[in-house]
């Protein structure tokens, strides 16, 4: 028996950090990325132990060691001693298919054999020739359950596997009915329970807060005495109403958020929308909401248009200012070059005056012969004047100013 | 399979143990947990205050940090805290750059509290309002600057 089962390996994997160990393991031996027991332990440079593959992932995000920060790279991780591997791998751990009913229990690192060679509840191939489907290792020996078997009751032909679960609907059996409990066949069953007389259900205006709960079948005598029913049509419309203005709040409130707080500007190609669109409201809150987006795009619009009238308004007035410097400075300059000049022609002026009044004073003394150099000197101008032309006057009188 | 198997040790381990001012509000699946956690000394701004964090895991928890908020419930609010946004996006490095595989939630979770114990300050984080405004719930899409170490 036992090597006919082994010959059917189970392709079944094990995942080593789902299994649930028989006692809970030392916090030592747990990863402090997964918290479960170790699996493949490695250390880093700083002398942690983590899983092989729990370490490999934190690297790729961040390249530093979990516990304690300090840099770490993927050549900083080595093979943890072979103690601690040898620690985690014999914690006795329970069987995966615990829960299909294999008790067994053994060390982590024999786990996997036990599932692949020898627990009867791990799936293996099926044992009949040409048959594809898998079956638990212990009923490998029994016949085929994949084989097709009439149904007694619906003639219907169903895998031996599926039997129990057709059973529950086949067509041909009956079940009862929750509410009340008559047999009806499965396919009339839904139909039945969707309307059974008997069926607790609450008063047809319970929305609007009747506690009232009746079979089905009596609830008609409760409508006709019902306040709320009676009232339904104002609770309708003010339920309708209520849903209208909280709309309409909803939408006044966002034009209000656009306005009050400065936003950013959108560009102004997203702003092309036309608002009379928004004019064919059907009423429908589809078409409420494109007439609030619309309303959006219009304001947003109307708001960078301001803006930039705003700006264009703050530049120009920045251009005059800076204009109206310029011309003063250049009014100021022009102001002292003629000053400057004035200055220079009143000095002219006066050196004229000087001359003339010289030339005047040199003249009416001229008869009378007086005393030393400048004497000599206006002889030769007075014989100059009385021979010579005006210019050769006034080259002399040059001569005579330098002197 | 990997986040799952770490998330149920790790719940089985709180429910025999957990740190004073530190219980579990809700753990009904293995992707949304919630805790709630209590400022245990004298400190006035949190005390006699619960607060409620979310931890929502990813298929690469640990590997992953997962995205810890403050949420608002019924009577719970979000605490002050220059580091909390009032839509309770926590600014932490450990949650974001400098989160480790070897943390888990009772570690964040001590980490969180004592954020809050040191802290004096009763203010929201600067920008609070345009932070908030802009909508985004999960911390992950922010890239944040862990500028201040004071706290």
């Amino acid at each position: 028996m036992a090597p006919s089962r082994s010959s059917r390996n189970s392709l079944q994997s094990v995942d080593l950090r789902a299994l649930d160990y028989l006692a809970s393991p030392s916090a030592n031996l747990l990863c402090p990325i997964c918290h479960s027991p170790l699996i493949t332990p490695v250390q880093t440079r700083c002398l942690h132990t983590f899983c092989s593959a729990c370490i490999s992932l934190s690297l790729e995000r961040s390249l530093t060691c979990p516990v304690d920060r300090k840099d770490l790279s993927h050549d900083d991780v080595t093979p943890a001693p072979i103690m601690i591997a040898n620690l985690v791998n014999d914690l006795v751990v329970l069987c995966p298919n615990r829960e299909k009913g294999c008790e067994a229990s053994c060390a982590r690192w024999l786990v996997e054999s036990h599932v692949r060679e020898d627990c009867g509840y791990a799936m293996v191939k099926c044992a009949k020739e040409g048959c594809d489907g898998m079956v638990a290792r212990k009923d490998v020996d029994e016949d085929c359950v994949h084989e097709a078997v009439e149904c007694e009751f619906c003639e219907f032909a169903v895998r031996k596997l599926d039997l129990e679960s057709h059973l529950r609907e086949c067509p041909k059996l009956s079940s009862e009915c929750p509410h009340c409990a008559e047999p009806f066949l499965n396919p009339e069953l839904s139909i039945h329970i969707a309307d059974c007389p008997a069926e607790i259900i609450d008063c047809p205006a319970s929305h609007f807060g009747c506690p009232y709960t009746c079979p089905r079948s009596e609830v008609d005598n409760h409508t006709g005495s019902c306040h709320f029913i009676a009232l339904t049509p104002i609770l309708q419309l003010h339920t309708e109403r209520i849903t209208t203005l909280e709309l309409e709040n909803k939408t006044i409130r966002q034009k209000l958020e656009l306005l009050i707080p400065p936003r950013p500007l959108p560009t102004p190609s997203s702003s092309s929308s036309n608002p009379q669109d928004s004019s064919t409201n059907t009423g429908s809150s589809s078409t409420t909401r494109d007439m609030t987006s619309e309303m959006q795009d219009y304001t947003y619009h109307l708001y960078s248009e301001y803006e930039q009238l705003r700006s264009d308004v703050e530049r120009l007035n920045a251009q005059i200012r800076e204009l109206d410097v310029k011309q003063d400075m250049a009014r100021i300059n022009e102001g002292l070059r003629y000053n400057d000049e004035m200055t220079g022609m009143r000095a002219a002026i006066n050196g004229l005056r000087m001359q003339l009044h010289w030339l005047v004073a040199s003249r009416r003394d001229a008869p009378t012969p007086n005393s030393g150099g400048a004497g000599g000197a206006a002889n030769r101008v007075g014989a100059g004047s009385s021979t010579n032309d005006g210019r050769r006057m006034s080259d002399s009188a040059r001569q005579i100013v330098k002197l | 399979m990997f986040a799952q198997k770490r998330l149920q040790k790790e719940l089985h381990n709180i429910h025999n143990y957990l740190p004073p001012g530190i219980g579990i509000a809700s753990a009904s699946d293995l992707s949304i947990w919630k805790m709630d956690i209590q400022v245990l000394d004298t400190n006035p701004l949190y005390a006699d205050q619960i607060y409620r964090l979310q931890f929502k895991f990813s298929q690469s928890y640990p590997i992953e940090a997962p995205e810890v908020t403050f949420v608002k419930e019924d009577g719970i609010e979000i605490p002050m805290h220059p580091h909390i946004y009032s839509n309770g996006v926590i600014c932490l490095d450990l949650l974001g750059k400098n989160w480790s595989p070897v943390q888990n939630v009772e570690s964040v979770c001590m980490s969180i509290q004592s954020m809050l114990t040191s802290n004096t300050k009763n203010e929201r984080p600067p920008g609070d309002d345009n932070f908030v405004r802009s909508g985004y719930r999960s911390p992950r899409n922010i890239n944040f600057v862990y500028d201040d170490d004071t706290v």
